[in-house]
């Protein structure tokens, strides 16, 4: 597998510099192109079979974009692109792609390493402005990939993350060279342009003709030899050239293998190239005429756009009616709207507002109409954000919560509701900065980790999870759980920092804060403990034990044990207000390390969870939340007293 | 003080809300040590150190110098933690009906923790790989050991006597003696992972030569199951005390062996996984692995397995999730080999007898109906006050 995608990406790479050349040479100089949102909607919708689930050609566009670009539009010579026109870009006009800055270089030591001076510390670059160093790129991530994980050092990461952006940008710009003219390859007279199926026909036409021919008799035994062996070899490349489409399986097919699975869908080569083992009722003789024409016709300019979408049209009418979109069709339109409607990103835009908002009226703390108003305009990003998540289970089919970044959404969607809640019991808007601040901080969150793992926030699942009763038990409980506990510490925070800088001294206030913090720790050992439970039933049906000190359960049992530790100590009076500050306080911390921190460990049988990265920003959280433990603490024990002492005194 | 004082004061002291909360500090305590020790010593080495024991010595790092400090082990705070459970519960908990869900969530709890401990001391657990068409009765524990001898001079059939090996607290020199052996065994010297190998004359060892074979020490794998021990084992004949020294190495299953000859009668000594005979055969006649397209990523494992007892067959599935249960013993789907090279597919089922199997979940709907009653009346509660106000 491995020497395939090899061989295929030295292919790619020997002819990408004389087929850049040839296109070049054909098409204009313009270096930009516009799409109507018409034509935009028809590929976009387009279904694919990719990464082993059925998606949206803008799904699969979306991610590449924000991988290699880290962000999902660019914007280039005054004309911004949304992931899938700048898709039609790479697969339609390369020579155009190629020279747009969208290689995102986090560091310059990246590319100096590789002899390229005068770059910024942190830049974006264009394929074409990249490509001389690309051998060498190739080969260093090749030897960085052969050294252990934790041995890697960031600039060996971010070396190995150019490589593999550059890598997919390459498979994909080259998908349609199949219907492109060749460049000449042959001493044969197969240098006129030609097509790859119409030099196919054409060898094999003249292998037929050569055959029977008096003249190819009468030549020598060698010559003939030769001839033919040339005929191979300019036959080969035809077939290479059309085997560049072998990632983009876009022709349904039904039905499970011999083996049981799923059946891959068809490419644009086996279409081409084998359509005789499709047993589907494609025309295949009409999408293959299509790319010809389309591909063939392409102007660069305005004109092109009825070509696209003949050619888009083509492909719904092919793949629309095939009876396995029956149960598709609606889940691929769907995605297409969820990464439209931009949910997640518009949440949080809203989770900001909020929070200036609240932020600002304070200044006129009395007044109702704002607080409605706030109260109001939060429910807006809690609403679109449980949206987000009721989108996602009906495109995915199964319950909200099972990769980190699906925790991420939910457990900020729970804390919204939570503090919708008891912003509505209590009213004092603490809740309400709570939430806007939570909610903020966890979709940006969500959106560094998407844009760190650059792959699909919806891919599939492993067999062990693929358990639709577990996940909503289990999973959703536990996160839960999470989000009470990071809730509490929240309040915690707003305690601690009334307190130390004496924001306000009526003790109505802080009861107020304690009187939240219970309840809500509360709620936390509920789902924490039930959702631990449902765990360890969980793992007793799977892997026969019911508790095997994995690290992720473990991080479970603390959260539980801390909770109980609270509630206790509470009960028994060994803590009273400060205590339960402090010790939800902490708290927060075991919720965080529990949720992320040992993902960290790199062991378990928790593999779901493991990420990059994130530790150097753990062990700051836990610094910061150590150095707020130790401000509370000595508020309490040496200033609070001895301020009052002097309030004390100074009274009359 | 009189017996009653004592008693009194062992009774407020283990129903104290300050024991609880000092043993949950420590269960958190040793939880936090123990994932963060997994990465330095493995899963079975963390296990017996901080979940499986009365006490341990946890070392500190100061320069060069290892600061022990005593801890309790897991094992002790939660034998502490049922008592704390169980008298405070009788002591803080009036018996009103409106704590009916405390005593509810309360006894589960207790439930939890005596099944947990029933499962510690009586469950055993293992594995059984089976290839396609292939059956078997018997299945192999992960991390035990067992020496057996066999003898072999009865034509009709042979006597096994086995021994478990304990490699954590195996003393050199201790001796197996059996009546019905016509020879004791001393343990000279074990390593717990280790290979065999013959000493050549280009390089020197400390270890001991036998038979021009030495016991070469490898590290000790985090991963448990992948160490592979070896001991020295002196056999001494009981009547005319001769001796005779030999290396077993183990062997995951029991075919490499050791012949020793004693008064004329040959004996087999193995060092292999202990293992258990399961009252029925287990045959796979088929496994499924489905693939999510175009990936090499599993969606789905499943087994067909057909159980053979007394002549009657029983044909079953086992797949994630959905083990299969049967007289006390569960198979699940833990593993999956293909080895394309011969086109032959292997499940390997995790096969445990577990007595407590569903306390779990009993104790699980439990404390939810507990916790639902508590909440649900405190909530109620809280509502009509705040609504009074």
């Amino acid at each position: 597998m491995k020497l395939i995608f090899l061989t295929i990406l030295f292919f790619l790479f020997s002819f990408s510099l004389f087929s850049q050349e040839h296109l070049e040479e054909k098409e204009t100089k313009n270096n930009t192109m516009k799409f109507s949102p018409e034509l935009v909607r028809a590929f976009e919708t387009l279904p694919i079979q990719n990464e082993g689930r059925i998606k949206p050609l803008n799904t699969f566009a979306s991610v590449l974009l924000l991988k290699i670009n880290g962000k999902r539009t660019i914007r280039d010579s005054g004309v911004s692109y949304s992931p899938m026109q700048w898709l039609l870009l790479v697969l339609f006009y390369p020579q155009i792609a190629n020279e747009q800055k969208i290689f995102l270089v986090d560091n310059n030591e990246v590319l100096e390493n590789f002899g390229y001076r005068d770059s910024k510390p942190r830049d974006r670059y264009s394929f074409n402005q990249l490509l001389p160093l690309i051998d060498d790129l190739f080969e260093k991530a090749d030897s960085i990939n052969r050294i252990e994980r934790d041995k890697q050092t960031t600039l060996d990461t971010q070396i190995v993350a150019l490589a593999s952006a550059l890598k997919e940008y390459l498979i994909v710009s080259h998908t349609l060279d199949g219907f492109r003219p060749m460049p000449k390859i042959s001493q044969l007279g197969v240098e006129e342009n030609l097509a790859p199926r119409t030099a196919l026909t054409m060898i094999e036409t003249a292998r037929k003709q050569l055959g029977s021919t008096p003249q190819m008799q009468n030549l020598p035994e060698e010559t003939q030899k030769t001839v033919l062996a040339e005929l191979e070899r300019v036959s080969q490349t035809a077939q290479h050239y059309l085997q560049l489409s072998d990632w983009l399986k876009i022709f349904p097919i039904s039905g499970k293998d011999e083996e049981g699975k799923d059946k891959e869908w068809a490419t644009l080569s086996e279409i081409a190239l084998a359509p005789q083992t499709i047993k589907e009722p494609y025309d295949f003789e009409s999408i293959l005429q299509a790319f010809e024409t389309t591909i063939k016709n392409l102007k660069s300019n305005e004109s092109d756009v009825n070509q696209l979408i003949t050619l888009s049209t083509t492909l719904h009418e092919q793949i629309d009616h095939h009876p396995l979109m029956k149960d598709h069709s609606y889940k691929v339109l769907l995605e297409v709207s969820y990464y439209h409607w931009n949910l997640i990103y518009n949440s949080l835009i809203l989770f900001v507002l909020v929070f200036l908002s609240i932020s600002l009226s304070f200044v006129k703390p009395n007044a109702q109409a704002w607080y409605k108003f706030n109260f109001l305009l939060l429910t807006i990003p809690v609403f679109l954000l449980s949206f987000a998540i009721v989108l996602r289970i009906q495109i995915l089919g199964r319950p909200p919560v099972a990769t980190l970044y699906e925790t991420i959404l939910f457990i900020t969607a729970v804390i919204g509701i939570i503090s919708l809640y008891v912003e509505r019991i209590y009213g004092n808007k603490l809740a309400l900065y709570a939430a806007s601040i939570i909610g903020a901080s966890g979709l940006f969150l969500s959106y560094r980790y998407e844009l760190s793992e650059g792959t699909d926030t919806m891919g599939n699942l492993a067999a062990v999870l693929n358990s639709n009763f577990w996940l909503a038990s289990h999973v959703t409980t536990i996160t839960i759980g999470y989000s009470a506990g990071l809730l509490a510490a929240f309040f915690a925070h707003i305690y601690i920092f009334s307190k130390v800088f004496r924001t306000t001294t009526n003790p109505k206030f802080f009861s107020e804060i304690k009187r939240i913090i219970y309840g809500v720790i509360c709620f936390c050992s509920i789902f924490s403990i039930i959702g631990t439970i449902l765990g360890g039933i969980w793992a007793n049906y799977s892997w026969g034990r019911f508790w095997g000190w994995d690290p992720k359960e473990n991080g479970a049992l603390a959260i539980v044990l801390w909770c109980l530790l609270i509630l206790h100590a509470r009960m028994g009076g060994i803590i009273r207000e400060f205590g339960l500050v402090v010790l939800s306080l902490i708290g927060g911390v075991v919720v965080v390390a529990s949720w992320w921190g040992v993902n960290q460990l790199g062991i378990g049988l928790h593999s779901y969870g493991f990420t990059n990265g994130a530790k150097q920003a753990l062990l700051i959280f836990g610094y910061i939340e150590g150095m707020i433990l130790l401000i509370a603490i000595v508020h309490h024990y040496f200033i609070e007293p001895h301020t009052k002492q002097q309030t004390q005194n100074t009274q009359p | 003080m009189t017996l009653k004082g004592i008693f009194q004061k062992l009774y407020v002291f283990f129903a104290s809300y300050y024991l609880s909360c000092i043993l949950f500090f420590f269960l958190f305590l040793l939880i936090t040590l123990g994932t963060l020790d997994q990465v330095n010593l493995g899963l079975y080495d963390t296990q017996k150190k901080y979940f499986d024991s009365l006490y341990l010595f946890y070392e500190i790092p100061i320069g060069s110098f290892q600061l022990p400090i005593l801890l309790p082990g897991v094992y002790l705070v939660l034998f502490l933690l049922f008592i704390n459970t169980l008298v405070g519960t009788i002591k803080h908990i009036p018996p009103r009906k409106e704590k009916i869900g405390i005593y509810i969530i309360h006894f589960s709890i207790l439930l939890l923790l005596a099944g947990s401990f029933v499962t510690f001391k009586l469950a055993y657990d293992g594995q059984l790989t089976l290839e396609e068409g292939q059956s078997s009765s018997r299945f192999y524990s992960y991390h035990d050991w067992q020496l057996s001898i066999i003898d072999t001079s009865n034509p009709q059939t042979d006597t096994v006597y086995s021994f478990d090996v304990d490699f954590e607290n195996q003393l050199n020199n201790q001796a197996i003696n059996l009546k019905e052996l016509p020879f004791t065994i001393t343990v000279d010297d074990y390593a717990r992972n280790a290979r065999v190998l013959p000493k050549g004359p280009m390089f020197e060892t400390k270890e001991k030569i036998i038979n021009g074979f030495f016991v070469s020490r490898e590290e000790i794998s985090k991963t448990n199951e992948q160490n592979i021990p070896a001991i020295i084992l002196t056999f001494i004949n009981k009547t005319n005390q001769t001796q005779e020294t030999q290396i077993v190495f183990g062997a995951t299953e029991p075919k490499s062996s050791l012949q020793i000859n004693v008064d004329n009668k040959i004996y087999i000594v193995r060092l292999h996984k202990k293992s258990w005979e399961l009252p029925f055969m287990v045959t796979l006649d088929k496994i499924e692995r489905d693939l999510y397209p175009g990936t090499m990523q599993a969606k789905a494992y499943r087994s067909f397995i057909r159980k053979t007892e007394n002549n009657i067959e029983e044909k079953k599935e086992i797949y994630m999730n959905h083990p299969y249960r049967y007289d006390g013993y569960i198979f699940f789907q833990s593993g999956f080999m293909d080895d394309p090279n011969t086109n032959s597919k292997a499940s390997t089922f995790a096969v445990m007898k577990n007595p407590t199997d569903h306390v779990p979940l009993i104790a699980c709907l439990l404390i939810s109906l507990g916790l639902a009653i508590h909440f649900l009346m405190k909530l109620i509660k809280f509502l009509n006050r705040e609504k009074l106000k």
